[in-house]
């Protein structure tokens, strides 16, 4: 902490000039010594406690302005107020994906780095840091600046970063992370989905569709014309179309239009084939584009960008349509024959079970496990929530009793039907929303927890490993389309801060009692006439 | 001004009208018959017919038993042996100063002539009622003495003794560099080498390590205590800067509870000291400064008589 001794100095000037008041303003008084006792001993025994007696309100301040200093040097913002010009605070490179989209030189990652070597060509490597999707650790981190870069610098650069980061969705919240709690870093990005407070942020412009998009598979652009920015493309549907009956994947696109090219994970080299063109066929759709595939797999979709730019790659999981299923009990199997995709066989992803037919071992590894309970009345138990509470979804109110052995991690579903319900035509309805709401999801946004991520075709496409398969992860919405600001984000004060308060308030009160004591009056209570 | 102090006048004149036949209450005389005769001391020096003038209380009855006529004995007076007066002239009384005096509005004394004031009246009072005097200024050694046989001393005489002992002006008492200190057994072994006389008024601090009340050569010792109080307590910090008169060595303290109980405690010891001397047959009176010393002048007046 260098700025510790002109910190202290500052806080000590106060008293030093009280000291050297009270020594100036000390009474003056012609009196014998010989009755000032032991005050008239000689040597350190009665210098030192004597020295505490007329200083000790001294020390007790001066050692409350040293814990003020080292609250003070956690709590001061890196950059902040009066100290740019001393110490220069964190810069750190947002690497999420959007700072990469757009044309080579006119990349938001291409503007931070010549504002860096403008504003700071002296401090190359110092207090430098990229904020990057950690692949191995499955976060969000901050990296030195010398580990990624080393001596690169522009488009060299940027190569590096392409070719080994994750562009991935970042969580600015790791910025906390940065020496003295990241108050007070400058964080170069494109655009902000938040407001910054306690650092600034530097945006230096998104390069794709503004923001304004509504929904999803139909997709409404809004905002700005087709045909400008970078490519964006982000996934409306994917799987088996049941109204279609093929498989298929449908987009939103926006900006420049993208050169589609469609490619199937071989999961035995653990590479991305190229269809060939009779494979798949491209349909146009209101908002975007629709690919038909031959049939499920892992899939990655290409939206080159025409100007030479990063376009969109998204890998998605186009799952079976037919799910092997197990019942068990009269009712279950009926509602199994309602739906003919659900097919009988060997590990089964869906169990559909009657209340008291017992466990099932092939609960294990399910997608979903419904339990169905006719009650005889309708004042019968209730399983189900009220939909006014669920938002109209069937969820369990609470596990029926009886369900030991089910298998780990398999969502379980208690329905409880009565009579009414019964005679409702629109009961295989619920049944349906269930299996659909279970079915694996094409990709995620966020790697699962504790999940191995593996490289796939280069270091910007991740795969997470899951007991379910590979299941690809994408950036978020935001790194496509420019998000929308809301909320903010808070770089908190430093962790020791409520210490440091009680070391200051130990240190006051620790005054306080010398000085009673000293004054003659009892530690504790009222003394008499006070 | 004059050093001696302005009742002295009037308690001279109040003792000489004092009745022989109405001893002070309170005093030794008015309770030991040992003491009802002529005389202090145990000579004999006449027999005499009662005369209507004599004290009734003075009749030697075993004389009337074996003549049938009154008589009375007269013994040698004691008050040729005199009285030794010692004041305390060193720099550690230099600030004590007694009650102030009607002259009020400016200082009645300067430096150090407080505590000789004291020494000055005491000598002029018991010059005025006949005692033989022998006044004895002392600081670190004995600096003057005015040896009087009987008869008053003037004014002006005790003046200009003190104002000679204390040198003109103030800067006096220089010891090799250093102000005066205080050694009152060499004072008394001085005066006790001039006089035959058995009793000594000590007018002093007593502030003397070296010197325990117990020492004096003296039979009937009369110990007039100058006091001062502590340092009055400060009403914020309280921060003292104490230069002691005598060493001039400075001490910088604070004057908080700790040292005012110590200051209390060392004179609660000195003071022990001077008790235990006055159950021993001595006398001893504290005065405080800012005090009037008028009753001190009449209680030793009556302790000196009694």
């Amino acid at each position: 902490m260098p700025e510790l001794p002109a910190l202290l100095a500052l806080l000590l000037l106060p008293v030093a000039l009280l000291l050297l008041m009270t020594r100036n303003l000390a009474r003056r008084i012609r009196h014998p010594h010989d009755l000032l006792g032991l005050e008239t001993r000689r040597g350190a025994a009665a210098l030192l406690p004597r020295l505490f007696r007329l200083h000790y309100d001294l020390l007790f301040d001066a050692a409350l302005a040293l814990v003020v200093a080292l609250a003070l040097l956690e709590a001061l913002p890196e950059g902040g107020p009066g100290r740019e010009d001393r110490a220069p605070r964190a810069l750190v490179v947002d690497c999420s994906r959007s700072m990469f989209a757009g044309v080579p030189g006119g990349r938001p990652i291409d503007r931070a780095l010549a504002r860096l070597k403008e504003d700071r060509p002296a401090e190359a490597g110092s207090g430098r840091w990229f904020l990057a999707f950690d692949a191995a650790a499955g976060r969000t981190r901050l990296f030195p600046w010398r580990k990624l870069a080393g001596d690169l610098e522009g488009e060299a650069l940027v190569t590096r970063l392409e070719g080994e980061l994750s562009l991935l969705d970042l969580d600015y919240s790791f910025l906390a992370e940065l020496p003295g709690g990241g108050r007070g870093a400058l964080l170069l990005t494109d655009s902000l989905r938040f407001d910054p407070v306690g650092f600034a942020a530097l945006e230096l412009g998104f390069e794709g569709p503004r923001r304004g998009m509504a929904g999803a598979g139909g997709a409404a652009l809004e905002g700005q014309p087709q045909g400008e920015g970078a490519p964006a493309a982000w996934p409306g549907a994917a799987g088996w179309d049941r109204n279609a009956g093929r498989y298929s994947a449908s987009f939103v696109e926006g900006g420049r239009r993208g050169i589609l090219t469609p490619r199937i994970f071989d999961k035995a080299s653990a590479s991305w084939l190229p269809l060939p063109a009779t494979g798949y066929t491209v349909e146009e759709t209101a908002g975007g584009r629709q690919v038909v595939l031959a049939g499920p797999g892992t899939y990655l979709f290409d939206f080159a960008d025409p100007l030479g730019g990063l376009g969109p790659s998204l890998a998605l999981r186009i799952g079976e349509a037919k799910r092997s299923v197990a019942a068990e009990g009269p009712f279950s199997k009926l509602m199994q024959r309602v739906f003919p995709l659900l097919e009988e066989g060997p590990r089964p992803r869906v169990v559909l079970l009657d209340y008291g037919s017992g466990p099932l071992a092939e609960t294990r590894g399910a997608d979903v496990t419904i339990m169905t309970r006719l009650a005889a009345t309708e004042a019968a138990e209730n399983l189900v929530c009220d939909p006014a509470l669920s938002g109209g979804r069937p969820l369990a109110a609470s596990p029926p009793p009886g369900m030991a052995g089910l298998g780990p991690r398999t969502p379980l579903l208690g329905l409880s039907w009565g009579p009414a319900a019964l005679a409702n035509p629109d009961l295989p309805l619920v049944y349906d929303a269930v299996l659909l709401a279970s079915l694996p999801p094409a990709f995620a946004t966020l790697p699962p927890p504790g999940e191995k991520l593996v490289q796939a075709a280069g270091a910007a496409l991740r795969l997470a490993e899951t007991d379910k398969g590979l299941l690809p992860l994408l950036p978020s919405i935001g790194e496509f389309w420019e998000p929308a600001r809301e909320g903010r984000l808070v770089l908190g004060p430093p962790r020791h801060r409520p210490t440091w308060a009680g070391l200051a308030a130990l240190i006051l009160a620790l005054k306080y009692l010398v000085w009673r004591r000293l004054s003659g009056k009892p530690l504790f209570g009222r003394a008499e006439g006070e | 001004m004059s050093l001696v102090h302005p009742s002295a006048a009037a308690i001279v004149k109040a003792f000489q009208h004092r009745s022989a036949r109405r001893p002070p209450q309170g005093g030794r005389a008015g309770r030991d018959p040992m003491f009802r005769r002529q005389g202090g001391a145990f000579d004999l020096r006449n027999i005499r017919e009662y005369d209507l003038s004599d004290d009734p209380r003075r009749i030697d009855w075993r004389l009337e038993a074996r003549s049938g006529r009154l008589y009375v004995k007269e013994y040698q007076e004691d008050e040729r042996d005199g009285v030794v007066v010692l004041a305390d002239l060193s720099s550690s009384l230099e600030s004590w100063i007694p009650a102030p005096t009607e002259e009020e509005g400016s200082p009645p004394f300067a430096e150090g002539e407080g505590a000789a004031s004291i020494a000055a009246s005491v000598a002029w009072i018991l010059a005025a009622l006949g005692e033989p005097v022998l006044l004895l200024a002392f600081a670190a050694r004995p600096l003057k003495a005015l040896e009087r046989g009987r008869g008053a001393i003037g004014r002006g005489e005790l003046d200009a003794f003190f104002s000679s002992a204390l040198g003109s002006g103030g800067a006096q008492l220089m010891e090799g560099g250093r102000r005066a200190a205080t050694d009152i057994g060499g004072a008394l072994r001085a005066a006790r080498k001039r006089s035959r006389s058995k009793r000594a008024i000590l007018v002093s601090d007593f502030l003397d390590p070296s010197w325990k009340p117990r020492q004096t050569p003296f039979a009937r010792p009369f110990f007039i205590q100058l006091s001062s109080a502590p340092p009055a307590p400060a009403a914020s910090r309280a921060e003292l800067l104490v230069t002691d008169p005598e060493s001039g060595a400075r001490l910088r303290l604070p004057w908080d509870r700790v040292a005012e109980g110590r200051y209390r405690a060392a004179q609660a010891a000195l003071d022990e000291s001077l008790e235990e001397a006055r159950l021993r047959g001595a006398f001893h009176r504290r005065l405080e400064r800012g005090e009037d010393p008028a009753p001190l002048f009449w209680d030793l007046l009556e302790a000196i008589h009694a």
